[in-house]
């Protein structure tokens, strides 16, 4: 007895789409496809983004289903992404899925993006009883499992840790406008270290202090701009490793698992393993394709979610922006 | 002189040796391999002198803490005072709650004093003979913002029941005459947080 689901993530600049089986307890991926809004100077305009969406949701779900190699027919459920998320650019998600779902005569239902993020990782690395280390355009959060959900045990008390590299790539009029113009910068051979401001507290980060002090930096012509890509790249991830130190320490785990689209940074990466090791904790990490916005992430955790049956159909299909991960019961996960 | 590794922490290695003949705790903040040298010596200097200062600055403003003996800015250490207790964290739930008012008079104290602690948390408050001990002044800085303050007691908060939580603060109340500013403010800053409900 298998399961298959088609899913789609659409909660901002990518919009992804996914088969993936469950057959005898263990979860397959079949196609893991996507289409990205490129990164521009005015940065992402949630109507727009929509729309892009809307025009790719086509050629996408053909792609995705040929990949896979299975009819629409095969499909026992479809799952999209309920949110966090950018309203417009869900709307669009749970459109599909409804429409899907009707088409088909199959149920649909409502993943939370976050946890996703989270769930990806852990289950494809083996995790069983990590601090999660989320990290992406908008969220930033160190969390661990407690009493079947997602605790949060810090998190940025302003903006996220991309949102902070996309905004200094922006203002810093790199080539790519965003993180990956800061990356890049920062890893010219020459950069040289400028202090900045480092705010630890408790368990949480705070980045819009740095942001602010980095623009000006720029703006009085105080340091080279590779010289602040590199400095506020440090020390941003810097802050958030000795974070996850604290909570890896509290909490008395020996997994990290590294999450979201800023996982992909690999002075990231290699920082928290560095962190891990000298705790005797292990960096658990999961292919680039897993940590980005994807549509494989929504597929996994909707079959995590529905077991050994095809779920109910859902009642709301709705879509929050505001959707955390801690509301989340993950009742799949036995500690233990 | 010969040290013996008591514990290690997220933030310092916690030793424990003999000087001027007499038991002492030494903190000491090795290096983070993680980060860069220029942020890590920065960090660990400055945090190793800091929380030096306001361990003395404390005891001035009526809180029971380690007494500093010697500090070392070679290799950051801080030689303290041995104390014989118990960590409130590892306490029964009777003995936390007992406590939660007392926690509370002594960070109201050090906020009147213009301290705030930066990891007010039961993991670093210890029940000892002569009452309740604040330690770990690691994060702590002079600061006179009801934002630091609190920061202070949303970490408390987080870390205890609601109950506890009470308790904790009708402490503070007692010798904290801002409490209403700084409670206002802790309202504003669990606001902030992302996707938080803002129905207030």
């Amino acid at each position: 007895m298998s399961l298959n689901v088609l899913a789609i993530e659409s909660s901002a600049h990518t919009l992804g789409m996914s088969v993936a089986r469950q057959s005898g307890g263990k979860i397959e991926i079949l196609s893991n496809c996507s289409a990205k809004y490129p990164s521009l100077k005015e940065g992402y305009i949630p109507r727009k983004l929509a729309e892009f969406h809307a025009k790719n949701t086509r050629a996408l779900l053909e792609e995705t289903v040929s990949k896979a190699g299975i009819k629409f027919s095969d499909l026992d459920f479809v799952a999209y992404t309920r949110g966090p998320g950018m309203g417009h650019c869900l709307s669009v998600g749970a459109d599909i899925a409804r429409a899907l779902g009707s088409a088909l005569s199959v149920p649909a239902i409502g993943v939370n993006h976050a946890l996703a993020h989270a769930e990806i990782v852990r289950y494809l690395s083996g995790a069983k009883d990590p601090i999660v280390v989320y990290v992406s355009g908008g969220n930033t959060q160190i969390l661990c499992l407690e009493a079947g959900r997602y605790h949060v045990l810090g998190e940025t008390l302003d903006m996220g840790i991309g949102n902070f590299l996309d905004m200094l790539g922006r203002s810093l009029s790199l080539s790519p406008p965003d993180a990956v113009g800061v990356l890049k910068l920062a890893a010219q051979p020459d950069c040289k270290y400028v202090p900045m401001p480092y705010v630890v507290k408790g368990m949480s980060v705070s980045y819009s202090g740095m942001l602010t002090y980095a623009q000006k930096m720029a703006r009085a012509g105080a340091a080279r701009k590779q010289d602040i890509c590199y400095s506020a790249q440090e020390t941003a991830f810097a802050a958030l490793c000795e974070a996850t130190e604290r909570a890896l320490l509290l909490k008395q785990k020996k997994e990290i698992v590294l999450c979201g689209g800023n996982g992909r940074n690999r002075r990231l990466s290699q920082m928290l393993g560095l962190v891990a090791s000298e705790n005797g904790a292990r960096l658990c990490l999961a292919a680039d394709e897993y940590l980005g916005d994807n549509a494989a992430m929504i597929a996994l955790t909707a079959l995590l979610m529905a077991g050994k049956d095809a779920p109910k159909k859902d009642a709301d299909l709705g879509v929050v922006q505001d959707l955390r991960m801690d509301s989340e019961p993950v009742y799949w996960i036995r500690k233990k | 002189m010969s040290a013996k590794v008591l514990s290690k922490g997220a933030e310092a290695y916690l030793l424990e040796a003999t000087f001027l003949s007499r038991p002492v705790v030494i903190k000491e903040r090795r290096p983070k391999l993680y980060r860069i040298i220029q942020i890590d010596s920065a960090l660990r200097r400055e945090r190793t002198l800091s929380e030096a200062r306001l361990l003395s600055a404390a005891k001035q403003a009526g809180v029971l803490c380690p007494l500093v003996q010697f500090v070392d800015c070679q290799r950051m250490r801080i030689f303290e005072e041995k104390l014989d207790g118990k960590l409130l964290s590892s306490a029964s739930p009777a003995v936390r709650s007992k406590n939660a008012k007392v926690a509370g008079v002594l960070l109201g104290r050090l906020h009147s004093a213009g301290i705030y602690h930066g990891d007010y948390t039961t993991a670093n408050l210890m029940l000892c003979k002569k009452g309740l001990y604040v330690i770990d002044f690691g994060l702590s800085e002079r600061s006179l913002r009801f934002e630091d303050y609190a920061t202070d007691l949303l970490l408390y908060k987080k870390a205890v029941t609601e109950k506890e939580f009470a308790a904790f603060l009708s402490g503070y109340k007692k010798v904290n005459p801002n409490v209403q500013a700084v409670v206002r403010q802790l309202c504003d800053i669990e606001s902030r947080g992302r996707y938080v409900s803002r129905s207030q």
